[in-house]
């Protein structure tokens, strides 16, 4: 159906059936002149007050009393608005709609009426604050529910984009949105997350993280298998490869699922810079994924089981730096892994006023003191250091604090066997990993198993003319995506 | 579960570490000497000095002492010398990071065989460091000579070794795998470098000696030792050497001089250049080798009057050239055929790749064959450059502009 039919009812229906019945899809119907007329409006697009303000209250006036013969044309040149648009197919119906406009449909009329009465979402939006925006959009999402959910409708104007509401918490009644894209997602998944969702038992919830918690079945892995994030641009893009947005009210983070080893070293402003320089950057954040996790171990290996690894100009150097520090090597970079993780974790709770001290009292201890004093050598703060900067490029806190645990179970490998140890973990490490699902996808989708297609996508960007998101789709949904690309 | 997890971490961490050791912990041996006293080894090793200036404060930088400490025993077999050293070093000697070994001439000639078991044997060494011969003094005296430019001596004598092969050409780095692997090679020996010690070297062991311009003793690289198989026949000089190098290959780049009147010389840098080895048997069924060398040459220096704009002028130097390069190939040959008979240039080697079965049958009399074998050698070097200017300094008359 394009054009619309002469009965209202109708062309409700059917918008309603498109959009499948979204929680924020508001109708309202009333009777002029004999006449059934219908106002539509997205409640979480359009600005309620306007709505009633100005157009409810021209309808409360006598226009029954009006002569005019033609309603619609009457209606349609007084009603005292900014923007008023004539519509004549459906389809613009929706995107007026999706883009904040409300509709009036009058029966027996084949045309409608939008009006402006878009909602300001960028009023308190602020700019986010743990992912920095350099070149993408700065808005952030906020405790906003309806300003969240519209910050992604913002994004993706289209009936493709589906919302599935429930509300959580015996006490709390707090309100759950999940966001997807209806073509691209594997329904299986949404059902299943829907449904447990919805039977979720507890009191109060506070944050998109308990839900996942409660949905999960093996808590037991040391890599999340959602990640949370504050930018409304980066959930749209990951709506657009399949995924699944978690809404939670009052909470500024939205949780996305499935998630792979591969988005979380990817960032969406790599699609905003050239793709040669994003390909740069992209390797630049794999190579500091393995150097955090592997540095220290490596040093420890390399001086205390396999000198024959140091170059021997290098050789010299260490050993001199080395002598007169009466610790072991492992205990020396436990006790930097220990002292940096403490003051990390007490300027991320301390309050702003303390950052200052804080900042000098841990240059000074972490470089300065510390090797004067003869506790540690200068080659293990410079260790520390690179895999501690390193560890930083990974923004997704519940990501890092994966990546710190498996740092020390490497140290302690190779604290035991040296560069055996480290290929002992690595064997652990590579299969527990290969272990994780997320929500059915297998964290290491694209890896294995394999698509080349995304591995080249996720390292070096495409430089073909071509939306490379379609590529990664199949990492949710291979069967629906397989053939596309092969 | 926990009690299956306890088991199997007691497993891991009760068990001790395998081969662990601290850095700080090893004395690392950066150049080993072998000399044989009385029957039994003499045994030098360079140690480096990782010792940090004073006690207090915690800086990196090296200690005021001498960066190098040699330890000097006697043993009835290598290892036995080198474990008795910790009665004089603190830390035990880690061998991983030898870059060379010397030795000196007296083991050289009675044969490299007798000291390269332990070296091989040895799980720490790696096979690549290099060997050398000092020739005049004791090889252990080799070790204590102080570095003037590198931090490390035996940096220092590496970095020489493998810069006087790439620009000049009179000595070529050989590593104790490659030595070995050229003793059991069929139809070729090896060669090593040797170097003189000069200067006072009593002097040259202080660290006062390295504050001066003029350094009081130094290690100078001479030329290349002639084998046959693992035993010292005797020594090649510079050129002779260079004419081993360019035979065989080993040269980047060099300068031949050579006389372009009757008394002033020139000279030529190669920069790029192919030696061509045949060997043919002849009707009478012996061996005939060809040498031809092929390449591009740098004019770049004249001291006498040629006329380097004419053709006539070019092709008199550049033939000029040619005849010296010959000239010196053919002397090498003659010293290694006449008075060491060894086939260092590998002329057997090609016949046991490309001849197999004329090797086979003349191999046992091979020494014979090499002493009276017939070569020709043909230079065809290119001047492809004649510098920044064209005739001579002296050569340049006043009409010229």
């Amino acid at each position: 159906m394009v054009e619309i039919s002469k009965n209202a009812n109708d062309v409700v229906q059917y918008i309603k059936q498109t959009l499948d019945n979204p929680p924020d899809l508001i109708i309202k119907d009333f009777n002029i002149k004999k006449k059934k007329v219908f106002l539509l409006a997205i409640e979480t697009m359009a600005n309620s007050t306007y709505i009633s303000d100005f157009i409810l209250e021209y309808f409360s006036f006598d226009i029954e009393e009006k002569k005019e013969k033609n309603f619609f044309k009457f209606l349609y040149h007084n009603i005292p608005t900014f923007k008023t648009n004539k519509l004549s197919k459906v389809d613009e119906i929706i995107y007026n709609l999706l883009s904040g406009f409300t509709i009036i449909l009058i029966d027996g009329y084949q045309l409608a009426i939008s009006i402006e009465t878009k909602e300001k979402l960028n009023s308190d939006i602020v700019e986010t604050i743990n992912e920095r925006s350099t070149l993408g959009p700065k808005d952030g999402f906020t405790e906003n529910y309806q300003t969240n959910i519209g910050l992604i409708r913002k994004r993706l104007k289209t009936s493709d984009l589906k919302i599935k509401e429930a509300i959580i918490g015996k006490l709390g009644k707090s309100k759950v949105a999940m966001i997807y894209l209806d073509s691209f997602v594997k329904k299986e998944i949404v059902d299943e997350v829907y449904n447990k969702i919805k039977n979720i038992n507890i009191d109060v919830i506070f944050d998109v993280q308990q839900i996942i918690d409660l949905i999960t079945e093996n808590k037991k892995n040391t890599f999340p298998n959602y990640i949370s994030t504050e930018r409304p641009d980066n959930v749209s893009s990951l709506l657009l490869t399949g995924r699944i947005a978690i809404v939670l009210e009052n909470v500024s983070y939205v949780a996305i699922i499935p998630i792979t080893l591969l988005d979380i070293l990817q960032n969406v402003e790599d699609r905003y810079t050239r793709p040669i320089n994003a390909s740069f950057n992209r390797i630049i954040r794999f190579l500091a994924f393995l150097i955090t996790i592997l540095t220290p171990a490596i040093y420890v290996a390399m001086t205390t089981y396999n000198h024959e690894t140091i170059p021997p100009k290098l050789l010299v150097s260490f050993s001199t730096q080395r002598s007169g520090v009466p610790f072991a090597t492992i205990i020396e970079a436990l006790l930097m892994i220990i002292t940096f993780e403490i003051l990390k974790e007490t300027d991320a709770r301390s309050p702003n006023t303390f950052t200052n001290s804080l900042t000098i009292v841990g240059a000074l201890v972490l470089g300065e003191a510390a090797v004067n004093a003869g506790i540690v050598s200068p080659i293990m703060v410079i260790v520390i250091a690179i895999t501690s900067i390193s560890g930083l490029i990974i923004t997704y806190l519940d990501i890092a604090n994966g990546v710190r645990l498996w740092r020390l179970i490497f140290l302690l490998g190779s604290s035991l066997a040296g560069f055996m140890g480290i290929l002992i973990v690595g064997f652990i490490f590579i299969t527990n990993i290969s272990c994780i699902k997320s929500f059915g996808t297998p964290f290491l989708s694209g890896v294995a198993p394999y698509y080349k297609n995304i591995i080249e996508d996720s390292l070096l960007l495409s430089f073909k003319n071509k939306f490379t998101r379609m590529v990664q789709r199949k990492i949710i949904n291979p069967k629906k995506f397989g053939d596309e690309n092969d | 579960m926990t009690k299956k997890m306890i088991i199997l971490l007691n497993l891991i961490l009760l068990t001790g570490c395998w081969n662990y050791r601290e850095l700080n912990d090893l004395a690392i041996v950066s150049a080993l000497s072998i000399e044989i006293v009385e029957d039994e080894f003499l045994i030098g090793a360079q140690i480096m000095n990782a010792q940090k200036s004073g006690t207090s404060n915690g800086s990196a930088e090296a200690s005021s002492n001498t960066p190098v400490i040699v330890y000097k025993f006697k043993g009835k077999s290598i290892h036995e010398a080198l474990r008795k050293m910790t009665t004089e070093s603190p830390k035990n000697l880690y061998l991983g990071h030898i870059s060379m070994i010397m030795i000196d001439d007296k083991v050289a000639k009675e044969g490299f065989k007798d000291v390269a078991d332990f070296l091989i044997r040895d799980h720490e060494t790696r096979k690549q460091f290099k060997v050398m011969i000092i020739r005049n003094k004791s090889a252990n005296q080799g070790l204590t000579i102080l570095s003037h430019l590198e931090a490390l001596p035996s940096q220092e004598n590496l970095d020489i070794l493998n810069t006087a092969s790439n620009y000049y050409g009179n000595v070529t780095s050989v590593s104790f795998d490659e030595f070995l692997s050229f003793i059991y090679a069929e139809g070729v020996e090896p060669v090593m470098p040797y170097a003189d010690l000069e200067g006072d070297i009593d002097e040259g062991m202080k660290k006062e000696s390295t504050e001066q311009t003029v350094p009081k003793s130094f290690l100078r690289f001479k030329g290349l030792g002639v084998f046959k198989q693992d035993k010292l026949v005797g020594y090649f000089n510079d050129l002779e050497s260079l004419a081993y190098n360019l035979i065989v290959g080993n040269v980047k780049s060099t300068i031949i001089p050579f006389k372009c009147d009757t008394e002033s010389y020139a000279s030529i840098e190669i920069v790029r250049y192919e030696p061509n080895l045949k060997v043919e048997i002849k009707n009478n069924n012996k061996p005939f080798v060809k040498i031809n060398i092929t390449g591009d040459t740098h004019q770049s220096e004249i001291n006498c009057d040629i006329d380097m704009e004419s053709l006539e002028g070019r092709n008199k130097i550049s033939k000029l050239a040619n005849d010296e390069v010959e000239k010196i190939i053919r002397s090498a040959i003659e010293i290694a055929k006449e008075k060491y008979t060894s086939d260092i240039f590998g002329f057997g080697r090609y016949l046991y790749r490309y001849n197999y079965k004329y090797w086979e049958e003349n191999k046992e009399n091979w020494d014979q064959l090499f002493k009276n074998i017939d070569y020709e050698v043909n230079s065809n070097l290119t001047l492809v450059k004649k510098g920044s200017t064209l005739n001579s300094v002296k050569g340049a008359t006043n009409n010229e502009k």
